[in-house]
């Protein structure tokens, strides 16, 4: 018995020490040492790595405009994602819940953007609405409105919210599946009972479905916040940033500082507030969200 | 009772059309860059919306070599294979530790990789960058491959500890009574019973290592070691008055088939792990 033990252990060992090394040293050991690489002014050199404690952070939040424009454009994105990605995947969702026909077609077209590149995501959209052959304009001419036709991308006030939309597109899809899943997991009899009491099929919507994927749309929501807080890709390749930042994010801001700019430290303690930040709205929105859970 | 079931109608043609409409807003851009990757530069320009007039097939051709496609895509299958192979052979020795050997710590230890799907990539990204440059992995394979693997393996084993377990740990006894070692039941019997496990563990992180954007930019520099994902990128951002539209778009076709060609065939699979992952995660 005490053989077979020790067999265990060090089958365990040898089981697990490729897989501790490579997650110790190349991910868990970066991550902490950010909170450390966070306090000093570091050029890259080593030589020129200077403690200066907390001066990274003060500087970001009381001596740098951009860091808030920065914050101001995430939180647009997670507002109108949330308005238009919550309402619109409920929908669709509870319409492909009900016996619809080819239901399993129109998941398999909606959640397809999510399984293309960001970047290809990024060039389609980009042709979408380019100045010149864009789909956009050319559909404004077709149905009279070429006088709106613009560089979308180019013009500070469309910018944002263009790659907002594209942002849309490519995600909607998860939410769409994931609410999916939730109201299939509700039993039939609960909207068989709803009918019975003379229920429209909004008020079954209303309280039936709703209370009853409680707990996946806070989980929808939370998805929501770490997926626009963490937006990158998709406005580097689409804009830089541009024009002029009006569409700079905390981490194309964070990308620039640090492999642009080689400010590292400073680069790394913006890293550590947005990570902050992810847990901090989770945690608020999770409190919001926070309703006696409805037991089957 | 006429006028409900009128309504009703109604409100079915109208859902009906929203789900087509919404199909629609899905499939067209994707289906304009198919169209558009047959076009000349100049049809294009003429006649954005039809169907090319006279199909330019050598805009593959063009994508592929002069373009530098062909290049960045042999580069993107042997990152993502490698990176695959170690993932899932690295990924699945831990999760079966974790999952059917007894030792002190097993919990602490499986905590400690599921954990770490809360950390976002760009929070430990300077001290990787700067630790690969130390060691001499910065703009090469070995760097590329050894983050992609350490990135993925907290998904991974969490994913396929869940299939350990529910295999019947009686199996792995009768091998070992039958005098096979620990390594051979783990080889012999136990990874070809998790196969569902490795395919849905393998179909994302085939998707999330083909597509791979933010790692590759900081660790690669070299325009010879460009994955598809960078190559287009960059593609996309140096275009000028001269810039060959059609390969570009066919460029663009041709990062998006593979995963197309893998949605269809799993694509039962991933909506169910999409779901079962965000679920449990």
């Amino acid at each position: 018995m005490t053989l077979n033990k020790h067999h265990k252990l060090k089958a365990a060992v040898v089981f697990l020490a490729p897989a501790l090394a490579l997650y110790g040293m190349f991910f868990v050991v970066p991550m902490l040492q950010a909170f450390y690489v966070a306090l000093f002014r570091w050029r890259g050199v080593s030589i020129a790595k200077q403690f200066v404690g907390i001066e990274n952070f003060r500087k970001l939040f009381t001596g740098d405009p951009v860091f808030w424009q920065c914050l101001s454009h995430n939180l647009m994105f997670l507002i109108v994602s949330f308005l238009i990605v919550i309402p619109l995947s409920l929908f669709f969702a509870s319409v492909l819940a009900g016996h619809i026909r080819a239901a399993e077609v129109y998941r398999g077209v909606f959640l397809f953007p999510n399984v293309i590149s960001i970047v290809a995501v990024a060039a389609l959209w980009s042709f979408v609405y380019h100045p010149t052959f864009g789909i956009l304009n050319s559909l404004l001419k077709s149905i009279g409105l070429g006088r709106l036709a613009t560089g979308w991308l180019g013009e500070p006030r469309y910018a944002l919210l263009c790659v907002i939309i594209t942002s849309i597109w490519y995600s909607l899809g998860f939410y769409i599946v994931l609410l999916l899943a939730g109201i299939k997991s509700i039993p039939t009899y609960f909207y068989e009972a709803s009918a019975l009491d003379g229920a429209s099929s909004w008020q079954s919507f209303r309280h039936v479905t709703i209370p009853l994927v409680w707990e996946i749309l806070k989980l929808a929501v939370i998805y929501l916040i770490i997926h626009t807080l963490n937006i990158f890709g998709l406005v580097w390749v689409m804009t830089e940033g541009g024009p002029n930042y009006h569409t700079e994010t905390l981490l194309t801001y964070l990308y620039r500082q640090a492999f642009v700019q080689s400010n590292f430290g400073y680069a790394t303690a913006l890293g550590v507030v947005v990570f902050a930040l992810i847990l901090g709205v989770s945690l608020v929105a999770g409190r919001l969200m926070r309703r006696e859970t409805v037991e089957l | 009772m006429r006028t409900y079931l009128r309504m009703c109608k109604a409100t079915s043609a109208l859902t009906h059309g929203i789900l087509l409409l919404y199909s629609v807003i899905v499939a067209y851009p994707m289906i304009w860059l198919l169209l558009a990757s047959l076009k000349s530069s100049r049809d294009l320009f003429e006649n954005p919306w039809g169907i090319p007039v006279n199909p330019q097939f050598v805009n593959f051709a063009n994508a592929w070599t002069k373009a530098g496609i062909g290049r960045y895509f042999l580069n993107s299958v042997f990152v993502t294979a490698v990176s695959m192979f170690f993932i899932l052979l690295i990924g699945s020795m831990a999760a079966y530790a974790l999952a059917k050997l007894v030792f002190p710590g097993r919990g602490l230890i499986h905590a400690s990789f599921t954990s770490g799907m809360m950390f976002p990539v760009f929070l430990g990204i300077v001290p990787l960058f700067l630790l690969l440059r130390r060691l001499g992995m910065w703009d090469n394979y070995l760097g590329l491959i050894t983050a992609y693997v350490a990135y993925s393996l907290s998904f991974t084993i969490f994913v396929l500890t869940g299939f350990f377990r529910q295999l019947p740990s009686e199996l792995a006894e009768a091998g070992l009574i039958d005098g096979c070692s620990e390594y051979s039941v783990f080889l012999r019997i136990m990874l070809p019973l998790a196969k569902p496990g490795l395919i849905a563990a393998g179909i994302f992180n085939f998707f999330g290592i083909w597509n791979e954007y933010p790692l590759a930019l900081v660790i690669i520099a070299s325009e010879n070691l460009r994955t598809l994902p960078l190559g287009i990128a960059n593609l996309l951002m140096v275009q000028h008055y001269e810039t060959d539209w059609g390969a570009l778009f066919a460029g663009l076709v041709m990062v998006m088939l593979p995963t197309l060609v893998v949605y269809l065939i799993f694509q039962r699979h991933i909506t169910e792990g999409l779901t079962a992952g965000a679920l449990k995660g």
